[in-house]
């Protein structure tokens, strides 16, 4: 009897074994595609780009191991420092600009029953389109001798600006125009964050006699603190990588006032041919976004996630 | 809120009341399509009217003529094709390898699960920037720059953002399901491919709507792996254009208003996708 019993354990036991492995064999044909591009797409070209940035590596010719000179050379290079300074600084303008419009725009679509739709095909809509097309018009809008901002200035009898081809106000332009580009992506999230947020909260709150603000400061803003904290993670990410409209629009000028991090790194690669000095730019790209991924997934342990 | 509202004024207020809130999201709509609408405006001005003084917001006498002249001498029908040629593969792929992928994270029990999924999802960490310039050398090697293959293979096969939102909709599904097609004698894949991959067209189509957008709009990769006038997307003909045509914007708005009509369309039919898509995985701009 016990004899017996365990052989009908081991024997289930056995095919339950031969069942996982089964699957195992059936879970990697499912994963192969995508296991194939992980390696091939990421993996193997992001370990090649760290070891790059040690080389002197030019294609067609020779290959010599030139251990942190690339990024000696670059981290004293003048044209980074103030690509850096510039992406910085953009960062600065753009990441709070951005989180305020908003969440500004959220607080508001919750407010009103009707037309949301059509609200939201107003600011959603620079999203699904090419980056490209849409800074070619803000090109126009703000050209500084006949665009239509300087003309609305004039209107209003304002004096006129000089936008993106003055070296103080092209990064600022730049920033206005991006606002514009990306502000849809944040609003979806904070609706979505404001709206997981129980009603009987607010209701509660009302009861209370808390008014718009207060709700706002002390009882709303904590809640979205998580939404709050992925939002800001995602926009400097977004900001740090900063290209297409400076590409497009000024080419990084004037002189070298709208030069951006990845800007540089694509005048080093594909201008330059220099592989070696921008595979040591993007591996310096690659370390500072990970370091604030970090120290916000770290500050976000702070924020307060329940919910109940 | 109104069941407080027992004042005397309550009662006109019980009229349909339209909220403030809508003034500023009218002015702040109004911001956000102006440049659509000028974009528009310009390209149906006359080429030689675009910077008259009295130019206002609307073209005095509207002439598609800039149309015309993009697609001759811009050569924009052949953009067109090319970012389909582009996109559309790396749609269909891209959506059948995550949903394999998805589901076999959701549904399978095998050994590295964990371990393979987390692998995925770092790779949104690493920025596109890292992997582009190693990229571009190995495609040189094997001789496929200036080709398409590296605008398609990298999207089709290595999306973490597709394979991450096919999972969460396979986990959702009941765990029923499972046993009753191992009863029925049923293998995984007929299991994935009659069962449950027909129940999955609204995460499919997400993604799909997403990734395509994605890859008809991208600027970067087309940037450095093409070369050749011929193979450019609307994005990289209209970018060179800007160049070589710098003033001739009613050209330019003629054409950039053609690169963004599929992507209004896109949105306008299927905004609700779109909507939850982003607002699932933070995805976007």
């Amino acid at each position: 009897m016990a004899v017996s019993m365990t052989t009908a354990r081991t024997g289930i036991k056995a095919r339950r074994r031969r069942n996982s492995r089964q699957k195992n064999g059936w879970a990697y044909l499912f994963l192969a595609p995508q296991l194939v591009g992980l390696l091939l797409f990421t993996v193997v070209p992001t370990l090649a780009t760290i070891a790059l940035s040690f080389t002197n590596f030019r294609l067609g010719g020779t290959s010599d191991w030139v251990g942190f000179e690339n990024y000696l050379n670059q981290l004293s290079d003048p044209v980074l420092l103030k690509a850096a300074t510039n992406t910085v600084v953009f960062t600065l303008m753009y990441v709070p600009a951005v989180v305020v419009a908003a969440l500004t725009v959220s607080l508001l679509f919750l407010r009103v029953r009707r037309g949301r739709a059509v609200y939201q095909t107003a600011y959603f809509m620079p999203l699904v389109t090419s980056t490209a097309a849409t800074s070619l018009v803000w090109a126009l809008v703000f050209q500084p001798d006949y665009g239509l901002a300087n003309k609305a200035l004039e209107g209003i009898g304002l004096p006129v600006l000089r936008w993106y081809s003055s070296p103080d106000q092209a990064l600022p332009t730049l920033v206005l125009i991006v606002v514009w580009a990306t502000v849809g992506n944040s609003i979806i999230l904070f609706t979505a964050g404001i709206q997981s947020v129980p009603s009987h909260i607010n209701e509660a709150a009302a009861l209370d006699g808390a008014t718009g603000l207060k709700r706002l400061v002390f009882i709303t803003l904590p809640l979205i603190s998580p939404t709050l904290f992925f939002v800001i993670t995602i926009t400097v990410i977004g900001s740090l990588q900063f290209f297409v409209e400076p590409f497009i629009i000024t080419s990084g000028g004037p002189g070298n006032a709208t030069t951006t991090v990845v800007l540089e790194l694509y005048r080093q690669a594909f201008t330059y041919s220099a592989i070696g000095p921008a595979a040591a730019i993007s591996c310096l790209l690659f370390v500072a976004i990970l370091l604030l991924t970090l120290i916000q997934f770290r500050l976000s342990r702070w924020v307060s996630y329940d919910r109940d | 809120m109104t069941a407080t509202d027992s004042s005397p004024t309550a009662t006109h207020r019980r009229l349909p009341r339209i909220s403030r809130a809508h003034i500023p999201l009218i002015v702040g709509a109004i911001i956000m399509v102006l440049p659509l609408i000028y974009m528009i405006s310009v390209s149906l001005t006359p080429a030689d009217h675009v910077f008259d003084a009295d130019a206002g917001l609307l073209p005095k006498d509207p002439t598609i003529a800039s149309y015309l002249d993009a697609f001759a001498r811009l050569d924009l029908g052949r953009g067109f094709v090319n970012s389909l040629v582009i996109a559309v593969p790396v749609t269909v792929g891209a959506v059948i390898t995550s949903s394999m992928a998805g589901f076999a994270f959701a549904r399978l029990e095998f050994v590295g699960r964990t371990l393979w999924f987390l692998a995925i999802l770092m790779t949104i960490m690493v920025p596109v920037q890292v992997r582009l310039i190693a990229e571009y050398i190995g495609f040189s090697y094997v001789g496929l720059l200036d080709t398409y293959w590296p605008l398609i293979l990298p999207a089709a096969l290595n999306s973490a953002f597709g394979v991450f939102l096919m999972r969460q909709y396979f986990l959702s599904l009941p765990r029923e399901m499972d046993e009753a097609a191992e009863l029925d004698g049923a293998n995984p894949w007929q299991f994935f491919w009659q069962i449950v991959l027909p129940q999955a067209k609204a995460p499919m189509g997400a993604l799909a709507l997403f990734t395509f957008l994605a890859s008809w709009n991208d600027f970067f990769a087309p940037l450095i792996f093409l070369t050749s006038d011929s193979l450019f997307t609307l994005p990289l003909r209209m970018a060179s254009t800007a160049g070589l045509y710098g003033t001739e914007w009613a050209l330019l708005m003629a054409a950039a208003c053609v690169a963004i009509l599929p992507s209004l369309i896109a949105f306008i039919l299927l905004r609700k996708y779109i909507v939850a898509g982003v607002s699932f995985t933070g995805a976007g701009k």
